[in-house]
């Protein structure tokens, strides 16, 4: 028996950087920026192999086919690689020089990477569990991870709290699907189950496997950890949070979703379309009411899920290239979008009222470009990347026969763009009420933001460069 | 379907009554004399000292977590070693450096732990 | 390879802006340099163009990408006959207008600011020409706009300046949704915005007649509006002579040389509909009209900037003749030497304002011939070429354009061009006597620190003054069988006499303009030899002309202000404060309502959270297990 380590290298590649970023941690006399730089270097290495395998097609099978690697998990890591490069260069200006326990941060960021290319790639629903707790893990010690700041223990366990409820229902529903397939590999549940296998435990072992993913990627009714998570949360961390683990939870969804249990489609569509028309309602509806803007993008993520869960909708080929193209997209402008949030930091900290983003248009215009881009992307307007991931998504939903979920998504669009464009309004039309004293910007965050708004405005301008890639990437 | 876990089901009744049964007739049946030394805290004999709601320091969990980490860590070596044998004859030792790669990582782990104030009290 | 030519022409423009826009707070300079750089490139690539073998024969298409799978939404280029004239015009005038302006705005501290509006504007143009659609000839239509918008109020601390950029940009608007208007007309008539499609599907008649017979008709119309507003025609030219508030080498570039003839480039784009429709007359008349009218203007004009500006729009009028009687290789030719002559003039004023401390009066300038001879030199080309003395390059141009209306059976508007043609060579040698002539009425003080411009800027001069004196021989010697003809034959249509379908002798024609031309400047050489210009005009008909018409006031009176009012009370107060606000804030309550009530469950206690996934659970539960 051997084993095609070639296979698994982004992955040996992130393992063999975290314990290098381990080791180089215990040294307190290595300045601990060297932790991120390891970290970036390590991930974009992982991302040149990824990239580089998904060009030459490699694909297969390891660990008796526990793990699969194919074009689709490739493409996961990926986006996956891209949003930790991003997220860990606006932390690094964000956590300061001082702070000592900075190694932690970024083991545990790596180490939820791992999870969340482990979701991406595996072959059974055992090893889809054990990413899926390993990216958690990690999240909820990085979501407390300001351990002074009463918002950032409050969300970390709440999110533990929450998070451990809802892992228990996936795994319940891992053992109902076991008991109604008699196995938990996804091409044998494939097999396994047919056409008309109705069991009522099946069913409900499906829908706990949605509740589990539900509350990972945040959709309604599953969702109400995440506004208090992202607030309180560091906002390097909520940038995390709600760019790659809702795109490996999303993976593991369409990949279990559309294989394993395609024979039942029928039965999930149901469910999904509704929660997918929910939440993009409920998600873009309390984003109006909001008035600090981390809530509000909170809201914003959540009924970008919704929009991605359309795709699984559709229920085909297109809708899963759309979905992988949107996840993409959505990672990039969000970081940014959050980072942008992490530029706008005063002396008292960072300013998260929208109010507070009066004026600054002329103040700071820099900044204001960065979020006007990312807000209008976020909204969906052309030519950025946000109209051309949408009308992918429903495209391919029109093109199955889900008209009123588009149209739901439209009109939900619509009522985007208003809590969108009501921040841009503010920073150019709006007179500031206070002066406040802004930092200085921190140079690699303007260069993550720049790196963000590039691809925010290429993905925008030439969208089949990249959406060709998902389109062959597809499982189906 | 659900038919075919009626056994389950009847399991459960049939174990949920033998307790409640059980319980019960002991309840009615057994004489009750209640004394002192009947009445107090059980603590395998010896006299019980102050309240049994004591708050117990974070400390004992933190170590506790790591003795259960590593327990069970090196519990996997069991297995490994009864296969062994059977591995070497195929594929050399391979099999062993797997292993030292394992109790690197686990060793690395331990000195991380260690270095990062883990297994210190204060 | 020749995808790849397109996209080296378009990237470099936009790149330049890209730099002088993020770098340009660093560049001092050197961000002059990078933007002409930026411009010669395209212009070297445009050159090769001119040989058809470059082009592949004749059309040069290239897919550059698709931008979303839609039908006439991907950004396709291609480059025939037609597009090589513009591209040669707009990148070969704008490189020396770019290199002149690197002298102009040299103490500007806006400039990088400056190079990179004129990159993107550039940028834009070259979209507009090259475009294989009209979706991407409006987007670059847009741009430009955008472009002279935000350049003509490039000094934003002038109110002047701000206004009248505003007063463009609304103006524009309504050209614009002429456009619009036209484009979803052609796209529900035809299903598609291509142009080889949809004069494929215009000539064998089969497409949807949405407007009946009259569907082309009404096409044509709406397009036609677009282009009087871009291209300042009767009634949509009172934005172009404010527009003068801009540095005068954007007078040059975007009003006199390139934008404002993106009008006539459409129609000439459009000639099969504009034949098959017969709403050519239209666009000859207007074309016609505008031209005298702006020429009566221009006589009595004090402000050197505006003379050029009216002898513009004017020369634009002409040019509608041209594309309007069915000679469109005549109309472009026009274009083409016009671009040279009126660049020319525009950049010889800016150095007239750049010796005089930025004076525009005209009365408080004379006898500078002896100051700035280079000046004096070139605007002499200039002005003579365009009051078409005889084989300088407007002499051929217009001459065709005349002879062509004839031809077409046009007698009246041959007759208002050839009254317009005295008039233009009038005022322009008003014009050079007045201001280079007699004696000198200028400012002591500004007078002693008189200077010819640096070479960086009366090289770009006397290059373009090369042009104006005789690319009018070289390609327009010949009549119908001339190289200019030649070149855009195919392209252009085929050259739709209404009356004649012989051609007459062009020589009489030749004969006569030459005449009217030399006239026109031998009387103001009578009337301005040494006469000091009045200073306030007292007969009637000087002060209805020096007024310009009127027309500004009776817009505000007859359109603004009544549209003002209405828009005031009818459509603010009553339609929109009361009705659609009320409509609008009446969702936007409910929306909210429901938002703040959704909200409410948002309670932060984690039991109520868990209540909540758990009731979603069971009703779905409750679903599989007992309702399935």
């Amino acid at each position: 028996m051997t084993i095609n380590w070639q296979l698994l290298m982004p992955e040996l590649i992130i393992i063999l950087t975290f314990i290098l970023v381990a080791i180089f941690d215990l040294f307190n006399s290595i300045q601990k920026t060297v932790a991120a730089w390891l970290t970036i270097v390590g991930c974009a290495i992982a991302l040149y192999v990824s990239i580089d395998m998904l060009q030459v097609g490699m694909e297969g099978t390891e660990f008796s086919n526990m793990i699969q690697v194919d074009k689709y998990s490739l493409f996961f890591n990926v986006i996956f690689l891209v949003s930790t490069i991003l997220v860990v260069l606006i932390s690094m200006n964000y956590l300061g020089r001082t702070d000592r326990r900075q190694g932690e941060y970024y083991l545990l960021i790596l180490l939820a990477t791992l999870g969340m290319m482990l979701m991406a790639s595996g072959n059974e629903l055992i090893v889809v569990f054990l990413g899926l707790e390993l990216m958690s893990l990690s999240l909820y010690v990085l979501a407390g991870y300001f351990q002074r700041s009463m918002a950032s223990s409050e969300a970390g366990m709440k999110y533990l709290l929450l998070g451990a409820f809802a892992s228990g229902f996936f795994l319940y529903g891992i053992a109902l699907i076991y008991g109604g397939a008699g196995t938990t590999s996804i091409p044998k549940i494939a097999s396994a189950i047919t056409v008309n296998a109705t069991s009522p435990l099946l069913l409900s072992g499906m829908f706990l496997l949605v509740v589990g993913f539900g509350f990972k990627v945040a959709l309604v009714p599953f969702h109400q950890w995440a506004p208090d998570v992202y607030e309180g949360a560091p906002t390097s961390i909520a940038a995390f949070i709600s760019a790659g683990p809702k795109a490996a939870g999303f993976a593991a969804f369409l990949r279990i979703f559309l294989e394993a249990l395609q024979n039942i489609q029928s039965e999930w569509i149901v469910v999904v379309t509704i929660l997918a028309a929910l939440t993009m309602t409920v998600g873009n509806l309390v984003a109006i009411a909001q008035r600090n803007i981390k809530r509000m993008l909170a809201y914003s993520s959540i009924a970008h899920a919704g929009y991605v869960l359309v795709g699984l909708a559709a229920a085909n080929k297109d809708g899963i290239s759309s979905a992988m193209f949107y996840l993409l997209i959505y990672c990039i402008m969000n970081i940014g979008a959050f980072g942008a949030v992490i530029l706008a930091r005063t002396e008292d900290g960072e300013s998260l009222m929208i109010s507070d983003y009066a004026g600054l248009g002329f103040k700071k215009p820099l900044l204001a470009l960065f979020m006007t881009l990312m807000l209008l992307s976020l909204a969906g307007f052309p030519p950025t990347a946000g109209f051309v991931g949408k009308f992918y998504i429903f495209r391919s939903a029109v093109e199955s026969g889900q008209i009123w979920l588009v149209i739901i998504g439209a009109i939900n669009t619509a009522i985007s763009a208003f809590y969108y464009l009501r921040v841009v309004v503010a920073m150019y039309m709006r007179e500031p009420e206070e002066e406040l004293d802004f930092h200085p910007y921190p140079s690699l965050l303007i260069v993550a933001l720049t790196l963000a708004a590039i691809g925010v405005v290429l993905i925008g301008i030439l969208p089949s460069y990249f959406l060709s890639p998902a389109q062959i990437s597809t499982f189906l | 379907m659900l038919t075919d876990y009626l056994p389950i089901l009847l399991l459960l009744v049939f174990a949920i009554g033998f307790a409640a049964v059980n319980l019960a007739l002991t309840h009615l049946i057994g004489p009750k004399k209640s004394t002192q030394a009947k009445l107090s805290v059980y603590e395998s004999g010896v006299q019980p000292v102050g309240d049994t709601r004591q708050r117990i320091s974070i400390r004992f969990g933190l170590i506790a977590m790591l003795f259960i980490i590593f327990d069970i860590e090196v519990v996997f070596l069991y297995p490994w070693a009864i296969v062994f044998k059977k591995f070497t004859e195929n594929s050399g030792y391979f099999i062993l450096i797997e292993m030292l790669v394992f109790i690197g990582i686990l060793f690395l782990g331990y000195i991380y732990a260690w270095k990062k104030g883990g297994l210190s009290w204060d | 390879m020749s995808k790849d030519l397109i996209t080296l022409l378009l990237i470099s423009p936009l790149i330049g802006f890209l730099i002088n826009g993020l770098f340009g707070k660093w560049l001092k300079n050197v961000s002059g340099w990078i933007a002409s750089l930026a411009v010669l490139i395209p212009f070297i690539i445009s050159a090769f163009f001119v040989f058809p073998a470059v082009r592949g024969g004749g059309e040069l298409k290239a897919m550059l990408y698709e931008w979303i799978p839609i039908e006439s939404l991907n950004i396709g280029f291609h480059v025939d006959a037609l597009t090589t004239v513009m591209l040669l015009v707009i990148t070969g005038v704008g490189f020396l207008i770019h290199i002149y302006s690197i002298g102009y705005m040299s103490h500007d501290s806006g400039r990088a600011r400056y190079f990179a509006y004129l990159n993107l504007f550039v940028f834009a143009m070259l979209i507009l020409v090259l475009g294989n659609n009209y979706l991407m000839m409006f987007i670059g239509w847009e741009g430009v706009g955008l472009c002279s918008y935000l350049l003509i109020g490039f000094w934003f601390d002038r109110k002047s300046a701000t206004d009248a950029g505003k007063k463009a940009f609304i103006v524009n608007r309504i050209g614009d949704f002429g456009f619009l208007l036209g484009m979803f007309t052609l796209f529900a008539a035809f299903g598609t915005l291509n142009f080889d499609q949809v004069f494929g599907l215009a000539e064998t008649n089969t497409y949807e007649q949405v407007f009946g017979a009259s569907t082309l008709i009404v096409a044509t119309l709406l397009l036609f509006i677009g282009a009087v507003g871009k291209s300042a025609q009767i009634p949509l030219y009172v934005w172009l002579p404010d527009a003068m508030e801009g540095p005068t080498p954007v007078s040059a570039l975007i009003h006199a040389a390139t934008m404002v003839t993106a009008g006539v480039y459409m129609v000439a784009r459009s000639s099969i509909l504009f034949n098959l429709a017969h709403t050519g007359v239209v666009v000859a008349w207007i074309g016609v009209l505008t031209a005298l009218f702006a020429a009566t203007m221009a006589l009595a004009a004090n402000d050197i900037k505006r003379v050029l500006a009216y002898s513009t729009v004017s020369q634009l009028g002409y040019m509608f003749v041209g594309v309007g009687v069915g000679a469109y290789a005549s109309g472009i030719f026009h274009l083409m030497t016009h671009a040279f002559f009126k660049g020319l003039m525009f950049l010889t004023a800016g150095s007239v304002m750049h010796a005089l401390s930025d004076e525009l009066d005209m009365r408080k300038m004379g006898g500078l011939r002896s100051k700035l001879p280079i000046t004096y030199w070139t605007f002499l080309i200039g002005a003579l070429a365009i009051a078409g003395f005889p084989l300088l390059s407007g002499f051929w141009s217009k001459d065709e354009i005349l002879h062509n209306a004839w031809d077409s059976g046009h007698q009246i508007i041959f007759g208002i061009g050839l009254l317009t043609a005295f008039l233009t060579a009038f005022y322009m040698f008003r014009l050079i006597f007045v201001v280079f002539h007699g004696e000198s009425r200028v400012d002591s003080e500004v007078e002693s620190h008189l200077h010819e411009s640096p070479p960086v800027m009366w090289i770009p001069l006397v290059l373009l003054a090369i042009p104006s004196l005789i690319i009018g021989a070289i390609v327009g010697w010949g009549g119908e069988h001339s190289a200019i003809h030649n070149f855009l034959k195919g392209v252009t249509g085929f050259v739709a006499h209404h009356g004649k379908a012989e051609h007459s002798n062009p020589v009489p024609f030749m004969i006569i303009s030459s005449i009217v031309g030399i006239a026109g400047i031998l009387v103001a050489w009578f009337i301005y030899r040494s006469k000091t210009p009045v200073s306030e005009p007292t007969n009637p008909l000087h002060k209805l002309l020096a007024n310009k018409y009127y027309v500004d006031e009776i817009y505000n009176a007859v359109i603004v202000q009544p549209i003002r009012g209405v828009s005031h009370y009818l459509f603010w107060k009553i339609m929109d404060v009361g009705i659609i606000d009320g409509l609008v804030n009446l969702t936007a309550f409910i929306i909210r309502g429901i938002g703040g009530s959704i909200r409410r469950l948002q309670t932060g206690v984690v039991q109520a959270y868990v209540v909540s996934m758990v009731i979603g659970i069971i009703i779905f539960l409750g679903y599989y297990l007992f309702i399935r």
